[in-house]
């Protein structure tokens, strides 16, 4: 059930608790996570209820990017993408809900506060 | 393989602060290349200039004193060098500038699932653009290069020389210049300051030699 009481947090951001209970949320099938690619750009999403606040989040980061350098200019060419995250692709994750929490610092216009870690298979 | 597995450690301040500048980066993709594209055109357009200069410095009117075979060569390496580099500037112009057209929001969504999904797409074709135009400069460098070293080197065309003649007739005179004809029985010699070449018939001649300059 949805908290809209709960403050903006701030004490322990990072706690490990979430991240629990966000893999307990994508093992019971209440979160949702994957890796979908489209016209070559992939892009991890997460979506579901928030760990702390359980209002929906839907998260997704978008993993290829085109900067000043390439990875081949530096020299790194042939790093396999599954070798070099373990076969599971670490993504870190914010609430990013669209609810008032109480103590929102300014400038931050989304989520409770908190941030956690899922790891997804990269293939 | 399962898929998802239990992190073994929560997110740390370091792995947020790189979340978030991954995030700066996927946000400025688009313009970071195309700012990059720019100066790469600049700086491939002034390459060529500084090639061709050395295919002008001789001055295109000397090419006339190749030979044939020459002249076909260096034509087809000055050419084919042309041609990459239009080629070459305009993919660079192209990923530098872009190509602005309508996009149509659901065909966007459905074709790449977002809008900065789709900035880093035309992000990475401006890339591709940008490399193949670095290619296509880089070969016309190549054989713009090879036109103008080829041209310092290349022979000119073989030119007669003048056949320079003094001759002594019978009253005395002397007359120097360039034998023109011998036809007639006359000989017709150019003698420098003469508006009308000097005819001397055979006769006349007594002594005839060829000299280097008169």
């Amino acid at each position: 059930m949805a908290d809209q009481s709960l403050p903006y947090e701030k004490v322990a951001p990072n706690a490990y608790t979430w991240t629990e209970r966000a893999y307990d949320a994508l093992v019971a099938g209440r979160m949702s996570a994957g890796i979908r690619t489209l016209s070559n750009v992939s892009t991890a999403n997460v979506a579901g209820p928030c760990p702390r606040c359980e209002h929906p989040v839907d998260y997704s980061v978008i993993l290829d990017v085109v900067t000043g350098e390439r990875v081949g200019t530096l020299g790194q060419d042939g790093v396999d993408v599954a070798a070099a995250t373990d076969e599971y692709l670490s993504i870190v994750a914010s609430c990013r809900c669209g609810e008032e929490h109480e103590g929102r610092p300014d400038g931050v216009a989304h989520g409770c506060g908190i941030n956690f870690t899922i790891e997804i298979a990269a293939t | 393989m399962p898929g998802f597995r239990k992190p073994a450690a929560p997110p740390s301040p370091s792995d947020i602060a790189d979340r978030d500048r991954w995030e700066a980066l996927t946000n400025s993709s688009l313009a970071t290349t195309q700012a990059a594209a720019e100066k790469w055109r600049a700086g491939l357009a002034a390459f060529v200039t500084l090639v061709m200069g050395g295919l002008l410095l001789k001055g295109p009117e000397s090419a006339n004193n190749l030979t044939t075979g020459w002249r076909a060569a260096l034509s087809i390496l000055a050419g084919v060098g042309l041609a990459a580099a239009i080629v070459g500037l305009w993919l660079a112009l192209r990923a530098a500038a872009g190509s602005p057209g309508r996009v149509h929001y659901s065909k966007m969504l459905t074709a790449y699932g977002g809008v900065r999904q789709f900035e880093i797409a035309a992000a990475a074709k401006a890339s591709e653009m940008l490399r193949w135009a670095k290619l296509a400069v880089g070969a016309a460098l190549v054989l713009l290069g090879s036109a103008a070293i080829a041209w310092w080197w290349a022979p000119e065309k073989a030119t007669d020389p003048p056949a320079m003649i003094k001759v002594a007739t019978a009253n005395d005179g002397v007359a120097c210049g360039e034998l023109l004809t011998g036809d007639n029985r006359q000989l017709s010699i150019n003698v420098e300051g003469e508006s009308e070449p000097r005819v001397i018939p055979f006769n006349d001649i007594e002594n005839v030699r060829i000299v280097a300059t008169c």
